[in-house]
């Protein structure tokens, strides 16, 4: 694809990024602008995934319509999660099934809408960004990446491009993490079992960290992780490509 | 059969408890899954195949009474009698009356997943009958006094010693039974006598073919055949939406079958029958009778769940489902578990007494990736949520604390500031430890995790601040 | 009988007019169109070989087979299986086409039907479909069902020359030579098995214990078929 200088692109940052883990926004921010995007992120706050997962549809449209007005103007609109980048490219035309005006808004946008790995790896077909890590690192697919908006292979392919870093395949892959937005709360014994599983499947791999394209997954390991004492560290899978991991992982103690 | 759907909660707890069960299951885990690829891999026309199968279905369902009247007709063209049962009560009554009329005693049965739902063990017991079980997994769990867990391999929650243990309790022989061949041939042993002594046998049916008015019975044992054809009545229960135009469909739908349930390319044992023993015929049924029930399927039919209609009960469903593999099929409180009994239970029953099924998911969609005729099963999940959301069912805690959050996600300048506030007091919390053991109104997150603290600016906070520096 | 018949009919077509939403309609053919038509799907490729495709299949499904060129190797296969599995006396299906191959006097063979005593049981099957290995077995005076399940160990004679590639050429071949359909059909692949006690399999769970196909390159008369009055 041939790429023009200072392509405009918007982030939609996610609410898990903005509120929890800026690192993994400014990483994404600082992976854009290194492929010659120039990045601006308009106001927002939430894609609607827990009204609509909570079948609170009614909230979830009127959340999806500020969404889709407050991106309206963007001709690429990039998304550090494969969960929120699926709703908005894959849930918010359903939303709307049934109002034909939003519908083709919604599907607007879904075609402008891309997860932040396969947008730099496919669109702008920038891949490798210098960045430096030395250590063995497992790589989680979340749900959404592997089967709403399909990054396994590209994820994989940026990270091979990351100097000094190793990567371990984690066994069970394919697996949930027991994340699912408010199932982690509402069923937490079930949740318990499945991120036990996903953490001992990492540590398993001996990797000195875990990566993903997802906060959601990454704060529920992270969260195990920490419980059971393991050493693994956890960053979004921006912040290392970007060469932003030397810092604190994910629920890691803070530097003075 | 009785419900324990509402005490999901309860069951999952006790599930996860039991040393016996998780061992059965930690044994067994994968297994299907691997199966299920390796034979995926080794066939290159499989996702045509599910092409193909979802539109034969699709299609079916469209002209489903053409359907079933050119069923009927041709049964009852080869000597066969239909009959038709509104609801499971209907089916009861239908099947009683047919053993009555036939003076019988003793009744074998195939697995029928139909014969669960319409609970025809108990009716058949309390009107005088002799239900036994022919399928080793149902047989097992009949003597246990249980419900199967899983809808193909239905005692996998039972250890080889369980088996034993039953087996010694039940048959009165003081046999060792100290492998799975020793059981196998017991098994074998005790139920040979029962299959040539049954008057009546009642099977389920994986397909109904209407050009032709047959029956498409798939066992790996072979007891299937032994329940259909040694005594004088044959009686076939089935789902109104089993049913396929031609054989040509049931093969389609058969290439997948095996397949997706225990990877194998064909079941042992595949058998199209067709009406009752001709006059030359040295052995089969006098009397065929197909009993077609709905029990709310027509209901599904004209809903917005039809697509769950397209269903042939193949388990691929509950292999891959990490939370049907950490608790089993007891914990879904009815006959069907696992993501397609999320969305059969309580559309059969109701939300008010399967309420936690469609919510206990994390949607992650490894269901509806495997599934051979494509029921958008997360969809669906989803929809009942919707329904539930509707009507005021979900718990009134979740309600307020998810109505707070889309109030502030309508309202960006707010949100902002609350949410500002919010991961600065989160964060002060955490201090220099950078997570938290308890929160609270966490419980939930914390009991078994901790939660990681958050930077404490917020994203837009720090990127406004920075172009406004810029600027300057 | 008074049944629901009306009320289930009834309650289909409300719900058919209702609609009930789908991600896509169907396609337009109607019923009477498919049921005309049969529109064949997607078939597994076999390999070029469709013998060595059927014994594969064979393999697979844990049944075991011999080739015998003639009918004099095939009655020959057959004795020692017996033998080998311990069985001295055979069942045979009383089929004219297994009657009249040539079996030695040493093998002691009933040509019965009666399938509640076999042990050992001898029959024949109409084809062999290579896409699954599966034996195609009809119900017929000569061949009961009984004869293929009741037997501990059951073996199958088979023409070469009938096995047919896949499962639509099965169902052509009962249209066009078994019209109306027997009381069953039994596809068999394998002997019969079960893995419900701790996930191993196991085989003969209630049929069968030992399956054995005898491929017959030539002398096996399949065209003789049971004639019904």
């Amino acid at each position: 694809m041939h790429l023009v200088l200072t392509m405009r692109v918007a982030l939609f940052v996610t609410c898990l990024a903005d509120l929890y883990r800026p690192q993994a926004g400014f990483a994404a921010v600082r992976l854009l602008e290194s492929a010659g995007c120039r990045v601006e992120a308009p106001v927002q706050t939430c894609c609607g995934q827990p009204a609509y997962n909570n079948g609170d549809f009614s909230n979830a449209r009127a959340i999806a319509r500020q969404v889709i007005e407050a991106f309206g103007g963007y001709r690429h609109v990039v998304v550090p999660s494969g969960s929120c980048a699926g709703m908005l490219k894959v849930h918010y035309p359903r939303l709307f099934a049934e109002d034909p005006r939003w519908c083709e808004r919604a599907r607007d946008l879904s075609g402008r809408t891309h997860e932040l790995l396969s947008f730099l790896h496919d669109v702008l077909e920038h891949r490798d960004f210098g960045a430096c890590f030395s250590g063995c690192v497992a790589y989680h697919d979340s749900c959404s990446s592997l089967r709403e908006i399909g990054v396994q292979r590209q994820a994989r392919e940026l990270l091979s491009r990351v100097t000094g870093l190793r990567l371990a395949e984690l066994k069970d892959s394919e697996v949930c993490c027991g994340f699912g937005g408010t199932f982690c709360v509402k069923y937490p014994e079930l949740s318990a079992r499945m991120v036990d599983d996903k953490a001992r499947s990492v540590q398993a791999t001996g990797a000195d960290a875990l990566l993903a394209g997802d906060l959601g997954c990454l704060l529920n390991i992270a969260g195990r992780l920490r419980r059971i004492d393991s050493k693994v560290r956890v960053y979004h899978a921006a912040e290392v490509l970007a060469g932003m991991a030397d810092g604190p992982g994910i629920g890691d103690r803070r530097h003075p | 059969m009785r419900s324990t759907a509402h005490s999901f909660r309860n069951n999952v707890h006790a599930a996860l408890r039991d040393q016996g069960l998780q061992r059965a299951l930690h044994r067994v885990s994968g297994g299907f899954a691997d199966k299920r690829r390796a034979a995926v891999e080794a066939l290159p026309e499989f996702e045509a195949l599910r092409a193909a199968a979802r539109a034969i279905k699709d299609h079916t369902l469209a002209h489903l009474d053409e359907y079933l009247e050119c069923f009927e007709t041709q049964v009852v063209a080869g000597g066969g009698t239909v009959h038709w049962a509104a609801s499971a009560a209907a089916a009861r009554r239908i099947v009683i009356d047919l053993c009555r009329q036939s003076g019988a005693r003793r009744v074998t049965k195939g697995k029928t997943m139909v014969g669960e739902e319409i609970a025809i063990n108990r009716a058949l017991a309390e009107a005088g009958f002799e239900p036994v079980e022919t399928d080793l997994g149902e047989y097992i769990v009949q003597l246990a006094g249980e419900l199967p867990s899983h809808i193909i391999a239905p005692a996998i929650h039972k250890t080889r010693a369980d088996i034993a243990d039953l087996f010694r309790a039940h048959h009165g022989r003081q046999r060792e039974l100290d492998s799975a061949r020793a059981i196998v041939d017991e098994a074998r042993d005790v139920m040979r006598e029962r299959f040539l002594s049954a008057d009546v046998g009642i099977t389920g049916a994986n397909f109904l073919v209407a050009d032709s008015g047959s029956v498409v019975l798939v066992t790996n044992e072979g007891n299937g055949d032994l329940t259909a054809t040694l005594p004088q009545r044959h009686i076939v229960l089935a789902g109104i939406e089993k049913v396929v135009p031609t054989l040509e469909d049931a093969g389609i739908l058969l290439r997948l079958l095996a397949r997706s349930a225990t990877g194998q390319a064909f079941t042992a044992y595949t058998t199209v029958f067709t009406g009752p023993r001709r006059a030359d015929d040295r052995d089969g049924p006098a009397a065929f009778d197909v009993v077609l029930v709905d029990n709310g399927r027509s209901a599904m039919l004209g809903s917005e769940y039809r697509e769950m209609l397209r269903c042939i009960r193949c388990g691929a469903c509950l292999n891959h489902c990490p939370v049907y593999g950490a608790v089993c099929g007891h914990a879904y409180g009815w006959v069907y578990p696992g993501p397609m009994g999320s969305v059969l239970t309580p559309l059969m029953l109701g939300l008010r007494e399967a309420g936690d099924l469609p919510n206990a998911s994390t949607l992650c969609g490894r269901c509806e990736a495997v599934c051979p005729v494509s029921i958008p099963l997360p969809t669906l999940l989803r929809r009942l949520r919707g329904r539930q959301h509707a009507e005021g069912q979900a718990p009134a805690a979740s309600r307020r604390v998810l109505a707070l959050w889309a109030a502030l996600a309508r309202r960006p300048r707010l949100y902002g500031f609350v949410m500002g506030l919010g991961v600065r007091l989160l964060a002060a919390l955490a201090g220099r430890r950078g997570r938290l053991r308890r929160v609270p109104g966490a419980a939930g997150w914390t009991a078994s995790r901790d939660l990681p603290a958050p930077a404490g600016q917020t994203f837009q906070a720090a990127w406004r601040r920075q172009r406004a520096d810029h600027a300057r | 009988m008074h049944d629901d018949r009306a009320n289930v009919l009834g309650a289909v077509r409300a719900a058919l007019r209702q609609g009930g939403a789908q991600a896509a309609p169907p396609a337009p053919e109607t019923p009477d169109e498919r049921l005309r038509g049969r529109p064949t799907g997607p078939q597994p490729a076999l390999g070029p070989d469709r013998i060595a495709h059927f014994t594969d299949q064979l393999d697979a499904s844990a049944a075991t087979w011999t080739r015998a060129r003639t009918t004099t190797e095939a009655v020959e296969a057959v004795r020692q299986v017996a033998q080998s599995s311990g069985h001295s006396e055979l069942v045979a299906a009383d089929h004219p086409s297994l009657r009249m191959l040539p079996w030695p006097s040493a093998v002691s063979i009933r040509f019965d039907a009666r399938a509640q005593e076999a042990r050992c049981a001898v029959t024949l099957a109409e084809l062999g479909i290579a896409e699954t290995g599966s034996l195609l077995l009809c119900a017929s005076p000569a061949t009961p069902t009984l004869l293929n399940f009741l037997p501990d160990v059951l073996l199958c004679l088979l023409p070469t020359d009938a096995v047919v590639g896949h499962l639509e050429d099965a169902w052509r071949w009962l249209r066009a030579h078994r019209s109306p359909l027997p009381r069953a059909v039994n596809l068999v692949t394998g002997p019969s098995r079960t893995a419900d006690v701790e996930q191993r399999l196991q085989l003969g769970a209630h049929g069968p214990r030992l399956l054995h196909v005898v491929l017959v390159d030539s002398g096996l008369d399949a065209s003789i078929a049971w004639r019904r009055p």
